[in-house]
């Protein structure tokens, strides 16, 4: 009886303890996370987010792959493409439509479906993780939107203390305080690095009828540019850029435009607000501000929204693990840390009403401009393999030539639309 | 023969690995630029003939003709400055005076640099409104407003050229100082004697005696000056309108921005052709020259 007893309570034990060593016995995954966007300071914030991330899922750690910042897509692609061991991508939005097509991802529908937060993600990037692909291939983290940036201190000393609300009212507040004997120009003109970004949400607002789906054409399929608005547009843009703008501006990218309304040079600038991380650290908020997009012809502001996102590898041993690991990247504080780094916005509501940087009032221009009657968001046509050319060369040089005096505003126009071919 | 067999076996790793690492790329590439190889569908990949050489030569925004001539004017004008110059130098360093071990360091200096990063130093130097060369240029009284050094497209080649020289006279300099330290001083002794000016002296022994270090770094810079797109691409992007594409430029546009590697390649196929018929008239040139003296 007593071994019979013995052998009872060792069988007890034994099925008791059972869950323990399963548990213990459960192997560690380990998710392979590249990132895009490289550089020493980010890469640091984001192994912040990681470190958090391992302590409250113990059973995943999280392997950080950092390619350099010129190479990284390309990098990824080549991993991706010999189907080498990566569970997570950080992605760029023009590198969402190859990535697809190729089958380098995915599809997250299930997973997404199966998501109580996902009522936290602002509009736009639900629609942006659906907007290429016949399915949701991968969540953004961050938006970019474009909006007019002021420095509200140098207009004031110029006497402008009305804001141009329509693109008119622009050129002319542009041309008053233009006066290149004293150096002060008005428009920080975006030269370089796809400037097709710019100047299409420029100027399709004088355009009725754009189309949600592609930017370069009206609602009745004609190319955008070659319709009197359009031309309108090519016009005013020559104008602005001869009389508003410093003529070197015609080489200038990012960090130089940066530079133009930070020294006042160009009190205005159109950009993302992630111009708000670099502008920041050298202006006190009262000196500048952002206002919507003036308003063209059309009455209707058409917005395209930029985005950087995370998706998980189609090859991915461990889809349900990555798409945790996305889940947390863009879960309120997470999402609002990573957003200060850039100043882009945020995609969780919840990082808005978390972070204080959100609440300054540059930001208000952005929540205006998203919430008004009058705006309309439209697409980069990204899906189109011919876009990269487009944006890169075709059009860079085209407007170059055009604003350099070398071709006329048709000519301009017949060679963005003999490109497209619409 | 037992031994040539036994030697052709320790050598063969290295044949395996040159093979490897060199020859496999360079095919791989030959290949990609005759296929349809483009990231945004790699799996239509597939042979097309010359079809990528024919859309960059018909490409009618971007003029192949234009992109060939500033890849001639990039190399020559780069290398002539960089070579008259690093000369002058090396020539200037020969004989030994106090500190010059330190002056050399310092001189030396930007061919220890990155491409990129040259680019980009030199880029806010010749920016048009924030520059300092236009803020030197304006205090000194010499200009009277801003020029546009990289965004006027007349200028804009010049100013990457100038930026390309000064990275690339160290090259010259430190070469060709090693060569003129190896001309034996009694040949300058004898030409003394026998009547020969500086100039002469410099035509008739030291350039004679240096000219396989002359032929070998022209050669070799020439090459790399071709392969140095970095310098325009963080200067100038290779515009204005185009005006400072060169060959590289374009290739590295294909990757990097269009993804599209069949094109790139054939980029990669043009210049190496290019490169290889340069050498072999180059090479054939100079020895018919060393030929004629003998």
């Amino acid at each position: 009886m007593k071994r019979l007893i013995a052998l009872f309570c060792t069988l007890l034990l034994i099925v008791g303890a059972m869950p323990i060593m399963g548990a213990v016995a459960e192997e560690k995954i380990t998710l392979t996370f590249v990132e895009v966007m490289t550089s020493p300071e980010r890469t640091l914030v984001l192994e912040e987010a990681i470190k958090g991330f391992e302590e409250k899922f113990p059973n995943i750690e999280i392997e950080l792959v950092s390619p350099p910042y010129e190479t990284a897509e390309t990098k990824v692609a080549s991993m991706l493409a010999v189907g080498q061991d990566v569970d997570i991508v950080e992605m760029r939005d023009n590198s969402v439509a190859p990535w697809i097509n190729n089958g380098f991802l995915y599809a997250l529908d299930e997973l997404v479906a199966n998501w109580e937060g996902k009522d936290d993600l602002v509009e736009a990037a639900l629609l942006a993780g659906s907007s290429i692909g016949d399915a949701t291939y991968f969540i953004p983290q961050y938006l970019y939107v474009k909006a007019l940036m002021v420095r509200t201190d140098i207009l004031e000393k110029l006497g402008v203390t009305e804001m141009p609300v329509t693109t008119d009212e622009f050129l002319e507040v542009c041309k008053k305080i233009t006066d290149p004997e004293k150096g002060q120009y008005a428009f920080a003109l975006r030269g370089i690095g796809a400037p097709c970004k710019t100047t299409d949400v420029m100027w399709v607002t004088e355009v009725p009828e754009i189309s949600e789906d592609n930017i370069y054409l009206t609602k009745d399929g004609t190319f955008y540019m070659d319709t009197p608005g359009g031309k309108k547009a090519v016009e005013n843009y020559y104008t602005l850029f001869k009389e508003c703008c410093p003529p070197d501006s015609i080489n200038w990218g990012f960090n130089e435009q940066i530079n133009g309304f930070v020294s006042g040079t160009t009190p205005f600038l159109v950009q993302d607000p992630d111009a708000v991380g670099n502008v920041s650290k050298s202006l006190k908020p009262e000196q500048y501000t952002a206002i919507p997009m003036p308003l063209g012809d059309s009455g209707k502001r058409y917005l395209d929204y930029g985005y950087a996102g995370l998706a998980v590898a189609a090859n991915s041993e461990h889809p349900e693990e990555a798409f945790e690991f996305i889940k947390y990247m863009i879960s309120g504080e997470v999402n609002a840390r990573i957003c200060e780094f850039y100043g882009a916005l945020p995609v969780s509501k919840a990082a808005y009403e978390t972070s204080d940087m959100f609440k300054l009032p540059v930001y208000k221009a952005w929540a205006d401009e998203m919430e008004d009657e009058n705006t309309v968001f439209t697409k980069f046509p990204l899906e189109d393999p011919r876009f990269a050319e487009y944006s890169s060369t075709v059009h860079l040089a085209a407007i170059q030539s055009y604003l350099l005096g070398e071709t006329t505003a048709d000519e301009f126009i017949k060679t963005c639309k003999d490109f497209w071919g619409y | 023969m037992k031994a040539n067999k036994w030697y052709l076996l320790m050598v063969l790793p290295v044949i395996a690995v040159v093979a490897f690492f060199i020859f496999y790329p360079l095919m791989k590439g030959g290949i990609i630029a005759f296929q349809n190889y483009n990231l945004f569908n790699l799996k239509d990949i597939r042979f097309i003939g010359f079809d990528n050489f024919k859309a960059i030569i018909d490409n009618k925004n971007v003029s192949f003709v234009m992109i060939l001539m500033n890849t001639i004017k990039w190399t020559v004008l780069s290398l002539m400055f960089q070579f008259l110059l690093g000369f002058l130098l090396a020539m200037m360093l020969r004989d030994p005076f106090k500190g010059r071990s330190v002056y050399c360091g310092f001189v030396f200096y930007p061919w220890a640099l990155c491409g990129f990063s040259i680019g980009l130093i030199w880029s806010w130097l010749f920016n048009g409104q924030f520059g300092v060369i236009n803020d030197l240029l304006m205090k000194a009284g010499i200009i009277s407003e801003n020029i546009g050094w990289l965004s006027n497209p007349d200028i804009a080649m010049y100013s990457v050229i100038t930026a390309n020289v000064w990275y690339g006279i160290p090259y010259f300099g430190i070469m060709l100082l090693a060569a003129l330290q190896s001309v034996p001083s009694d040949l300058y002794e004898a030409a003394t004697l026998d009547g020969c000016g500086s100039a002469q002296k410099l035509f008739h022994v030291t350039i004679p005696y240096i000219k396989p270090t002359i032929v070998s770094t022209v050669l070799l810079r020439s090459m790399w000056i071709v392969n140095f797109p970095d310098l325009i691409y963080a200067m100038t992007n290779g515009g204005p309108v185009n005006r400072t594409h060169i060959l590289g430029t374009m290739m590295i546009n294909k990757v990097y921005k269009e993804f599209d590697y069949g094109q790139a390649s054939a980029y990669g196929v043009i210049i190496m052709v290019l490169l290889l018929s340069y050498s072999i008239a180059y090479l054939k040139l100079t020895k018919a020259s060393e030929d004629n003296m003998l």
